[in-house]
């Protein structure tokens, strides 16, 4: 059974999360504070981490962080929270997480993203998709790298289907492709994400101070 | 039985000072020119921390005895934040007693030959303290506008008194300094008494003014704070309270989720944005707008997301209001549990979709009596040169793909 744990300031939510996860996973810590939460994750090793976005003593971004830096086989995480402001959204990503809800997510919906950060895939909710597309929607002058500034024709179709609200499964019937095809795709536009120097990430990223 | 009389004595309550007086020089790191030493001293012996400072500047050059003097006592003190203890005021025997010591301080080290010469002593300390004096601080708040302003406080007096003798001390120590050195008399009388009056002028009043600004700076921020605490507060009043008192009432969980939404949706509009200007209206807001109100009305949630953004026009206003029928038909008949919007705003064009996972329906056989899907929807749009795309398939929920060119 896959092994999640949960980071979140907000006790009443964390609770509630924990009761709605028992039933799919272990649940092998949660924790309400930054330091705490590193800790704990270090020592609990789980597969899947569910950090909150908003925290005092520096956010989920220090907790992403500090765990990713200096640990070999470190967990996935899947960022939460009930901002959805461009810059938290890129930030979390940036600094590694694997995919973004808002905590407006209804409980089968988190499971099935639970599963996909598991999995290696990236988890894009319809309003990322659209942040990602707005951040490399003008083509852009300068020598940039192509390669990763840039979104292919496919990627673009694929997010503008999750835009609008389809799951995998959906899009990949929709553009008559399978559903790995579309992971894959989504896996690309989440590298790009990472690792993309495009002026309109770089300045997310360094009004966040994560570069 | 010696044990239980000695408890017996030690339980009987010892008599304590009612105030316990500062044991130590503390630093006052709320009140300090360098690091609080003057203002601890003066705590301590219950003065004005200007005379304190200005023995300090005296004693700094008597062979810069104050120097040594400041930082050995600021080395050995710690800091601490707390008010002047009250009820500790020196007598005016004290702030005597006080002065003749600092004058043998200053006739000692002139003996032992730590001193500068008496032509530059003797005036700094006449201008240190006629300063100390005009600064001294306790008693009154405020005094610059008592003073300025003497039908505001009665106890106006005494703070005159100060300041014309610390300026009249000022001024002599300044003149005396001037006369000293023969590079300021050869500057004429004139220039000179010009000098004398203006450094004399700031040293005596100076204090003031940078006070009474801080003041009103202080003033001003706490007032800006407290207003925009007050808004907030009535916004939640407004706002959020009203929701949760209607949510209590209400039975209905669909209900309730669309009370939650909506009051979501316009928290974060007023957190993030505050953007309350009408004229410059935005495409993307007009879109929240719109999903808000269909969300209230027919319960369903409705979701946009938004890619790039323009200004609102006759042309994006139909456009806007087509879309409104389509996510109004999308929640009352199609049976999804959500609808989604996407724009996509390009500087060419404007797409809109309006997607539900609902059962769907075959064109054909519901175009005679849906009229509005015509005429709501596609004429609307087409009026203003745009085109309407409706893909539904039964079961697999309906998409309705309006797009104008941007004009």
């Amino acid at each position: 059974m896959t092994s999640v744990f949960l980071v979140d300031d907000h006790e009443l939510f964390l609770t509630g999360v924990r009761t709605e996860l028992q039933k799919d996973y272990e649940v092998v810590g949660w924790s309400s504070d930054v330091d705490e939460a590193i800790e704990g994750i270090r020592n609990t090793r789980p597969d899947v981490v569910l950090v909150d976005v908003h925290m005092p003593g520096g956010g989920g971004l220090t907790v992403v962080k500090n765990i990713l830096e200096d640990e070999a086989a470190s967990p996935r995480f899947l960022a939460l929270s009930v901002s959805d402001a461009a810059e938290d959204v890129i930030a979390m990503i940036r600094a590694g997480a694997r995919g973004y809800v808002t905590k407006s997510i209804s409980p089968d919906e988190l499971v099935d993203a639970i599963d996909r950060v598991d999995a290696g895939d990236a988890v894009f909710s319809p309003r990322l998709a659209g942040f990602v597309l707005d951040a490399f929607a003008d083509a852009v002058p300068g020598n940039h790298d192509p390669e990763l500034d840039q979104l292919t024709n496919r990627e673009q179709e694929v997010l503008r289907q999750i835009a609008r609200g389809y799951s995998y499964k959906q899009v990949a019937k929709r553009l008559s492709i399978s559903v790995k095809t579309v992971e894959t795709h989504v896996s690309a536009v989440l590298r790009k994400l990472q690792l993309s120097s495009r002026y309109e990430l770089a300045r997310w990223a360094s009004d966040r101070r994560i570069v | 039985m010696t044990a239980t009389e000695s408890t017996s004595v030690s339980d009987r309550p010892t008599p304590h000072p009612p105030v316990a007086r500062p044991s130590a020089v503390w630093r006052r790191s709320d009140d300090q020119l360098i690091a609080g030493v003057a203002a601890g001293i003066a705590d301590r012996l219950g003065i004005d921390a200007s005379y304190i400072r200005a023995g300090f500047v005296v004693l700094a050059f008597a062979g810069g005895a104050g120097l040594v003097a400041y930082l050995i006592l600021w080395a050995m003190t710690a800091t601490s934040v707390r008010d002047r203890p009250s009820g500790l005021v020196a007598t005016a025997r004290q702030k005597v007693g006080l002065a003749a010591i600092f004058l043998g301080l200053l006739i000692v080290l002139r003996g032992w030959g730590l001193w500068l010469g008496d032509a530059i002593v003797w005036p700094v300390a006449f201008t240190a303290f006629g300063a100390a004096v005009a600064w001294d601080r306790s008693g009154r708040e405020n005094r610059f506008i008592a003073w300025a302003f003497p039908g505001l406080e009665d106890d106006v007096r005494p703070s005159t008194l100060k300041v014309i003798s610390g300026a009249l001390l000022t001024f002599v120590g300044l003149v005396l300094f001037a006369s000293g050195f023969d590079a300021f008399v050869q500057m004429g009388t004139v220039l000179l008494a010009v000098l004398i009056t203006g450094i004399g002028l700031s040293l005596t009043l100076g204090p003031w003014v940078w006070r009474l600004l801080t003041d009103l700076r202080t003033e001003r921020s706490d007032r800006i704070r407290s207003q925009e605490r007050a808004e907030v507060a009535a916004h939640l009043h407004d706002s959020v309270l009203q929701t949760l008192a209607l949510i209590q009432r209400t039975d209905d969980p669909r209900r309730m989720v669309t009370l939650a939404r909506a009051q979501e949706r316009e928290l974060r509009a007023w957190l993030f944005d505050r953007t309350g200007d009408e004229s410059e209206r935005q495409l993307n807001a007009s879109l929240e707008d719109m999903a808000a109100r269909i969300e209230s009305v027919y319960n369903v949630p409705t979701d946009v997301v938004t890619v790039g953004d323009a200004p609102m026009n006759v042309h994006l206003e139909a456009l806007v209001a087509a879309a409104g029928e389509a996510a109004a038909n999308a929640a009352r008949h199609s049976g999804s549990p959500r609808v989604s919007i996407y724009a996509e705003t390009t500087p060419t064009t404007v797409d809109i979709f309006i997607s539900d996972q609902g059962k769907g329906f075959d064109r054909e056989s519901v175009d005679g009596d849906r009229h509005g899907i015509r005429e709501s929807i596609v004429n609307r749009v087409q009026r203003h040169g745009g085109t309407v795309t409706i893909t539904s398939e039964a079961g697999e929920g309906t998409e309705v793909h309006l797009e104008v060119d941007r004009a």
